[in-house]
């Protein structure tokens, strides 16, 4: 089952490739000459790097929050289910021990989906498309502002590792919510379900310029920080910020999933 | 002095339900499991079995109450208590893409760890050596079992704890599994605490029983000693009405129950070739004295359907 997330990351890589090269790019070519930037066919902009920074919104937004949320639903409350949870549980360990081992091995997880969709969609993106300058429409990569970016070629492998990292933490980050739903819910459907319940509630919060004073408290929030590595300037302060948040909700979603196991009663 | 190795004392289990109701599924319960002991945990489903042995092995938190495993109280030595026990709980788990090997390899690393050695040894005994490297997923329910009390049997524990061993396998399979605690227990001189609802089960392997109804202990004793004190023996006659007369006048015995061909009465320690020679020198011919068969299960049929069960053994040793 845990080989499933890459089969699906390959084929949608290979998918975006052919979607790559039969697209025209009208629409974003109008737009980056309304921001007077210097294009005047598709061959100006679109390369690799652009190929791979568009691909990570769907992927970070919404691919790896879902495959995340099952494996972690899996880890606690599918054993649960499956009763291998209660086997572990009634030999000499920590349940704090379990629950933090658990956490090591989702987070690595985290770190192996994520390097492997990075690593896969600028290979296949530069491999097809070549490198250049990286262009994006802030209409995609939501700060707020609007407008266009350009990042200079040399610059672009070192925003890609720090938008890599950036989101790898959110990612993490999703997973320790996952994992606190796991432990409080008995079944494996219901932590995921739960945890995707939580995740697009609060995605859709953003979406409402009513709520836009709660932004900056929202951990969605500070997990799609990565996108703003790809705007012409990176705002450091923005980014330690975000750093802070994601540590902050990392250490309370933790601690709350300890708490809360250290607690459960294994009834399943 | 026997040492005791499980001791529940005054365990009490309450789960809240929606709105204010509270399920108590454990009321107080006390007793104590000792060296040596193969220790029956009898009662009707929903009668609390599986919540007391979850309290017993830190899988639910009690309301109140304490359990001390090995002299360890599991409450602030939860890891000591466990480290002398092998258990498992409603059916053994496993990893079904693991191997069986690997599984007992994992379960073995979270006892403390086992040398490769002692878990080719252990795989032995249980007779799976030579289907070990098999996927648990192709187990046979049988091969399960065997593979539960084989990683139950790596920590080297002075306690097994199984929760309906034999639940879901055939009657060559319960067998086997029964042969295989007995020879286990007897040969590691482990104590077992073994719940079932199985009543013939508990007869043939344990020593000492404790029957739950509806969170109590309705009761509890060697089970030699309740077998003296409840088992009773049939009588057939031509002329049961006769016999049950000479039973009443001659010894104050009652008769039990009674059907056409024959009565039950409690021999309360009358040697049966005594009354059978003299209910043959009073004329009273008897085609057959026997010890009532199912005597353990018309015992718990009795108690565990009694409304207000009140009835303490008063027969532990």
């Amino acid at each position: 089952m845990t080989w499933v997330p890459f089969i699906v990351l390959s084929l949608l890589v290979g998918l975006i490739v052919a979607v790559f090269y039969r697209l025209q790019f009208k629409q974003p070519l109008l737009l980056f000459q309304q921001a007077r930037l210097n294009v005047s066919s598709k061959d100006d902009f679109v390369n690799g790097y652009y190929m791979a920074a568009h691909a990570m919104n769907p992927v970070f937004n919404l691919l790896i929050p879902i495959f995340i949320s099952v494996a972690s639903g899996l880890m606690i409350a599918g054993e649960a289910e499956g009763g291998t949870l209660r086997a572990c549980l009634i030999r000499p360990v920590r349940r704090r021990d379990l629950i933090l081992s658990k956490f090591v091995v989702l987070s690595a997880y985290c770190l192996c989906l994520c390097l492997f969709f990075l690593g896969l969609v600028l290979v296949a993106g530069l491999l097809n498309f070549g490198t250049g300058n990286l262009m994006t429409l802030n209409m995609f990569f939501n700060n707020g502002e609007l407008g266009a970016s350009l990042v200079p070629a040399a610059e672009v492998p070192l925003r890609f590792a720090l938008a890599g990292l950036l989101a790898t933490l959110g990612m993490t980050v999703l997973a320790a919510l996952a994992l606190m739903i796991s432990a409080l819910v008995e079944s494996a459907a219901m932590a995921y379900v739960v945890t995707l319940s939580i995740y697009f509630t609060v995605l859709t919060l953003r979406m409402f310029p009513a709520l836009d004073w709660l932004y900056p408290y929202l951990f969605v929030s500070h997990m799609m920080r990565w996108q703003q590595c790809f705007y012409s300037y990176v705002k450091t302060g923005d980014i330690y910020v975000s750093l802070v948040h994601l540590l902050f909700y990392l250490i309370a979603f933790l601690s709350a999933a300890v708490l809360l196991f250290n607690e459960k009663d294994v009834k399943s | 002095m026997p040492e005791p190795v499980l001791v529940v004392d005054q365990l009490s289990k309450r789960f809240r339900r929606s709105g204010a109701s509270v399920l108590t599924a454990v009321d107080g319960i006390s007793f104590t499991v000792e060296r040596g002991d193969i220790f029956g945990f009898l009662g009707p489903n929903g009668a609390g079995k599986s919540t007391t042995i979850r309290m017993a092995l830190g899988l639910i938190h009690p309301t109140s109450g304490r359990v001390s495993i090995g002299g360890h109280d599991l409450a602030s030595d939860r890891l000591r208590a466990l480290r002398k026990v092998g258990a498992f709980v409603e059916a053994p788990s496993f990893y079904g893409y693991l191997s069986g090997r690997k599984n007992t390899e994992i379960f073995a690393a979270l006892s403390g760890g086992a040398p490769a050695g002692l878990i080719d040894e252990t795989l032995r005994r249980v007779g799976l050596f030579g289907r070990e490297t098999d996927l648990v997923r192709v187990y046979s329910h049988g091969m399960k079992a065997r593979l539960g009390i084989a990683a139950c049997l790596l920590p080297r524990p002075q306690l097994m704890v199984l929760d309906e061993p034999t639940d879901g396998l055939d009657p060559h399979g319960i067998r086997e599994i029964r042969d295989l605690i007995k020879r286990l227990a007897r040969e590691e001189n482990l104590t077992v605490f073994l719940s079932s609802h199985l009543l013939s089960e508990v007869e043939h392997l344990c020593n000492r029983i404790a029957i739950l109804e509806k969170g109590r202990i309705i009761l509890h004793g060697q089970l030699d000693a309740l077998e003296r004190e409840h088992r009773q023996t049939r009588i057939e006659s031509p002329r049961l009405d006769d016999a049950a007369a000479f039973l009443k006048q001659r010894h104050g015995l009652d008769v039990k129950s009674r059907d056409e061909a024959g009565l039950f009465v409690q021999l309360n320690g009358l040697p049966p070739e005594t009354l059978l020679a003299e209910l043959h020198g009073a004329g009273i011919p008897v085609s057959a004295l026997m010890p009532e068969q199912a005597w353990l299960d018309r015992l718990f049929l009795q108690l565990t359907t009694t409304k207000e069960s009140t009835l303490r053994a008063g027969v532990e040793a």
